[in-house]
């Protein structure tokens, strides 16, 4: 189009500078002061602009003195079985709900919907509860009906899902976010395409892995890095699942190592690339995969 | 709903069972033992249970604390998204120009989603250091000017900019997307009407937008009740004197510090409740917003 | 011939309370090309589903060839169906897509190579078979729908609006390529549509159906020249069929107003049917004003208002002058009537 847009064009970079600059300062100066010794850190006083040459050793350091690599793997296992589960589970449960003819539809998409809108962290309490024995549902079971004095089982099974990585990562997927999208998804999709499948012989469970799960690859890989992006950065409920440093992920790690010590002034540097160290593989992952994850979200239909 | 084509009973079953069983452990059965234990008196460490009623909730409701953890959740939820739609708004608009340049600014401008709150807190303590960090210098010249740790205004502003921080991703992604779908037409028709490109902020792609803006201040308000715990955590304690102390931290210390079990449930069932009212208020509100494109 | 006949036997359907097919029965002939015709929601696809067993009877029966077929997935039905969108599998090559229902079947891969390119060759689609649905015209998306369906070599198939996304042109080029395909494969074609060309032009044999019954089931010629009641005339022909109620006593039908309209023994109320290109114009019978007039090159199109005030759509010859406000004088030539009972709209033999 033939117009004038010198000015809403100046202002729109402006906001762009200053929103950049904005998002970009704290990992800026995190860096920069990651890459600075002790002793450099404390010559300087407080934030510069100097880079400086200790950010390997600082990096050697959290590699060898600190649980962070360790917890570095924990995370990648918690953030991938969050992801699984809820790509997984949500895709085989948003096929019935969209492609089967049930009575039982509104409601398991009103019990779906519900999870969205309470978040984990509001029920951290008695979510710890039922983790720390995941038999008690059971139990309840048991003792209302009897059964457990039939049985000889007792009301009084025991089994502790805390520090484990199910344990860590199955409340975290209950967020069932993934339905929405994929039903979005689902019902864009030709309407005719399961009475062609049937045609060609293909019945409920070959159109979902021969047909719509090829598919349904986008929508996919973008929740998939969505989720476990969003397992990596769960904070309060590791914090409270896994009490072991050998059971926590990276997030909950550094954040420890970040405040036991208050006493002593704080190492700086150190943290900075601890900080550093936790957050790359999610940044590099968004970073490259953006394109993926965006067009796969299709967050512009609601 | 449109008609599904299968019919089949127990393929529908195993395929809505997994998701069926996970929701109800990790999060139908939490959900009800909060509500169930709010109307008891438990103890920590499995000594029993004794129904009280409602003297939970007439306990909690007493406490001044629980009203002024309240009272910040409140504010906290009302400045921080709506800076944070904000300045998403204004840079998704600025995006949204295609000038040179700007995927890059959009690739980063998103990063921040793939930092974890718990961590980014951490390096915010240090930028909002009063003797290291960015405020220093001014420090040096009106002594006292910002110090988070003493101040609670202060303490309280550097949790809504790291919270804004965080939230500015996930507002500018949808938002983005939203001006991305405003038919190509509804523009060139502003255009043969006269409409500059500023006048069409205003009269074209900030309406057309509603529906998105709607849907970033739902999920925000949720978001924010919760997600400042990491930020709270690891940049202030709650501190000073309870100045940042929201109720997601208050129910935290309560039931895992203080181990008030009931006390904490309790707490949990009425931030539930006020979660889920806020989020049918605005449903109610949704109606007004939607416009058939 | 190796189509198999099939036999609809009072094969109901409703959904809720509200009936879609109404206890339809009737014999779609072995090899022949029937096609299903009606409005919007007359329930043509619904019936077509149901041969193809994407859908239940609540009741009735249906038979193919021998078989009873109502209660067998569609797979065991020996059909296969092209749909209105082509329903082609966006994720696979046109190969594969010809070649999934093979697949499924367990056909080897040598063998199956060979009948998808088989398939392929009969559509000509040869060299696109690496190309990807979303890679190609709409014309060529059809024919490999068309090629994923006769891959089976099914006994029966079934086409459900297949042409009607395609643009006036194509469809033509469609329809032809369609009927030759039908003569060279042969099998039992059952082909829906509210496109009344397409019907007039393909079918062996037209099924008009109207609210889930059945209206007319006959050859194209018997529906244009016969017509089986007042539906069928107003619904078949462009334009349609002029549809007067007239009253008829001592040898003539009279509109109400008295105006004499044609001579005819019928006594009583009727529906009196002409079709436009049948009326002449000339010096005898009664007078008309012309109320608009369109020039379509082969012949002219005119409107014109009866004294009573009905209007009546002629086709006359190119060359007649006529402006709007003219008089003419329109008769209506005794053999090219149709009379329907007003009360049920069937058809009337007249004496």
């Amino acid at each position: 189009m033939i117009e004038r847009t010198r000015s809403i064009d100046i202002a729109a970079r402006i906001i762009l500078i200053v929103g950049v600059a904005f998002i970009l300062a704290p990992l800026v100066i995190a860096f920069l002061t990651a890459t600075l010794s002790y002793e450099q850190f404390v010559r300087n006083g407080g934030i510069t602009l100097q880079v400086g040459t200790h950010f390997l050793d600082n990096l050697a350091y959290i590699w060898t003195e600190t649980a962070l690599p360790a917890q570095l793997w924990n995370s990648i296992v918690i953030s991938t079985l969050v992801a699984a589960i809820k790509c997984a589970f949500a895709f085989t449960a948003t096929f019935a709900l969209v492609f089967f003819d049930n009575r039982l539809n509104r409601i398991v998409f009103g019990l779906t919907l519900v999870t969205v809108m309470l978040p984990l962290e509001l029920v951290v309490i008695t979510t710890y509860q039922i983790v720390a024995n995941i038999a008690m549902p059971l139990n309840w079971i048991l003792a209302l009906t009897g059964l457990g004095e039939i049985t000889g089982l007792g009301s009084d099974l025991r089994l502790s899902l805390l520090d484990t990585y199910v344990g860590v990562a199955a409340p975290i997927a209950c967020a069932s976010t993934s339905v929405f999208i994929y039903r979005q998804f689902f019902l864009s999709l030709p309407r005719d395409l399961p009475k062609a499948a049937a045609m060609d012989g293909a019945g409920p469970w070959r159109f979902m892995w021969d047909i719509l799960l090829p598919l349904s690859w986008t929508p996919l890989v973008a929740t998939f890095m969505f989720w476990f992006i969003g397992g990596w950065t769960q904070y309060l409920w590791p914090l409270v699942a896994a009490s072991t440093p050998d059971a926590q992920p990276a997030v909950v790690g550094l954040a420890r190592l970040a405040t036991t010590e208050q006493d002593r002034i704080p190492e700086v540097p150190m943290l900075m690339t601890g900080a550093l160290f936790v957050s790359f593989i999610p940044v590099l992952l968004i970073a490259v995969m953006q394109r993926q994850i965006v067009r796969g979200l299709n967050l512009s239909e609601k | 709903m449109q008609k599904g084509f299968y019919s089949g009973r127990w393929t529908y079953a195993a395929l809505v069972a997994p998701i069926l069983v996970l929701i109800f452990l990790f999060f139908y059965v939490p959900v009800g033992l909060a509500f169930f234990w709010s109307l008891f008196l438990e103890r920590p460490f499995g000594g029993g249970s004794q129904f009280v009623g409602l003297d939970n909730f007439a306990r909690v409701l007493s406490d001044a604390e629980f009203w002024d953890a309240l009272k910040r959740t409140a504010i906290f939820m009302i400045v921080a998204p709506s800076l944070a739609i904000g300045i998403s708004l204004m840079l998704a608009l600025a995006a949204d120009r295609g000038l040179r340049g700007s995927s890059a600014a959009r690739n980063i401008i998103i990063w921040p989603k793939a930092v974890a709150g718990a961590s980014i807190g951490v390096v915010f303590v240090f930028v909002f250091n009063p003797f290291l960090g960015i405020f220093a210098p001014l420090n040096e010249i009106w002594p006292g000017f910002w110090n988070p740790r003493i101040d609670g205004t202060d303490a309280f502003i550097t949790i809504v900019v790291a919270q804004v921080w965080n939230g500015i991703p996930f507002n500018f992604i949808i938002l983005l997307s939203g001006l991305q779908t405003i038919p190509d037409t509804v523009t060139k028709a502003a255009v043969m009407d006269g409409a500059s490109p500023w006048r069409r902020v205003w009269d074209i792609q900030i309406p057309l937008l509603t529906p998105q803006l709607f849907l970033t201040f739902v999920l925000e308000f949720v978001g924010t009740v919760v997600e400042a715990f990491g930020l709270i955590d690891t940049m202030t304690e709650g501190g000073p004197g309870g100045a940042t102390t929201l109720l997601i931290y208050k129910i935290y210390v309560d039931g895992f510090k203080a181990y008030d079990l009931s006390g904490a449930a309790t707490q949990t069932v009425i931030l539930m409740l006020f979660v889920l009212i806020m989020v049918a208020l605005q449903f109610r509100l949704e109606k007004h917003v939607k416009y058939e494109r | 011939m190796r189509g198999d006949a099939i036999h609809l036997d009072a094969v109901t359907k409703s959904f809720g309370a509200t009936p879609v097919i109404d206890a339809i029965t009737a014999t779609l002939g072995g090899g022949e090309f029937t096609v299903i015709l009606g409005p919007s929601g007359c329930g043509k696809s619904t019936l077509l589903n149901m041969i193809a067993g994407l859908e239940r009877l609540n009741s009735g029966k249906i038979r193919i060839g021998v078989r009873e077929v109502q209660d067998l997935p569609p797979k065991d039905r020996g059909c296969a169906m092209v749909f209105q969108n082509y329903a082609l599998y966006p994720h696979m090559t046109v190969e594969g897509n010809i070649g999934y229902a093979l697949k499924v079947a367990g056909v080897r891969q040598p063998e199956r190579s060979r009948r998808v390119a088989e398939a392929a060759r009969v559509v000509e689609l040869g060299g696109l078979l690496d190309r990807r649905p979303s890679e190609l015209s709409g014309g060529q998306r059809q024919r490999v729908a068309i090629a994923r369906a006769i891959v089976r070599e099914p006994r029966v198939l079934l086409f459900d609006e297949p042409l009607s996304n395609l643009d006036a042109k194509l469809r033509h080029g469609m329809r032809m390529e369609l009927s030759q395909l039908h003569r060279t494969i042969g099998a039992t074609t059952v082909f829906v549509t509210h496109d009344q060309v397409e019907a007039m032009t393909l079918a062996d044999k037209v099924m008009i159906l109207n609210k889930g019954r059945i209206e007319q089931f006959d050859t194209p010629h018997a529906i244009y020249y016969r017509p089986a009641s007042s539906f069928v005339a107003g619904f078949i022909g462009a334009p349609p069929m002029n549809l007067l109620p007239v009253t008829g006593g001592g040898g003539v039908l009279r509109l109400d107003d008295g105006t004499e309209l044609a001579r005819n023994p019928h006594e009583g109320p009727a529906i009196l049917g002409i079709r436009p290109e049948k009326i002449s114009i000339g010096d005898k019978g009664f007078a008309a004003r012309v109320v608009y007039r369109e020039d379509l090159g082969s012949h002219t199109a005119i409107v014109a208002r009866l004294s009573g005030g009905q209007e009546v759509q002629v086709a006359t010859p190119i060359g007649m002058h006529l402006d709007p406000a003219d008089t003419i004088t329109f008769d209506f030539p005794q053999d090219h009537l149709h009379l329907f009972d007003p009360a049920t709209g069937l058809r009337l033999e007249t004496p």
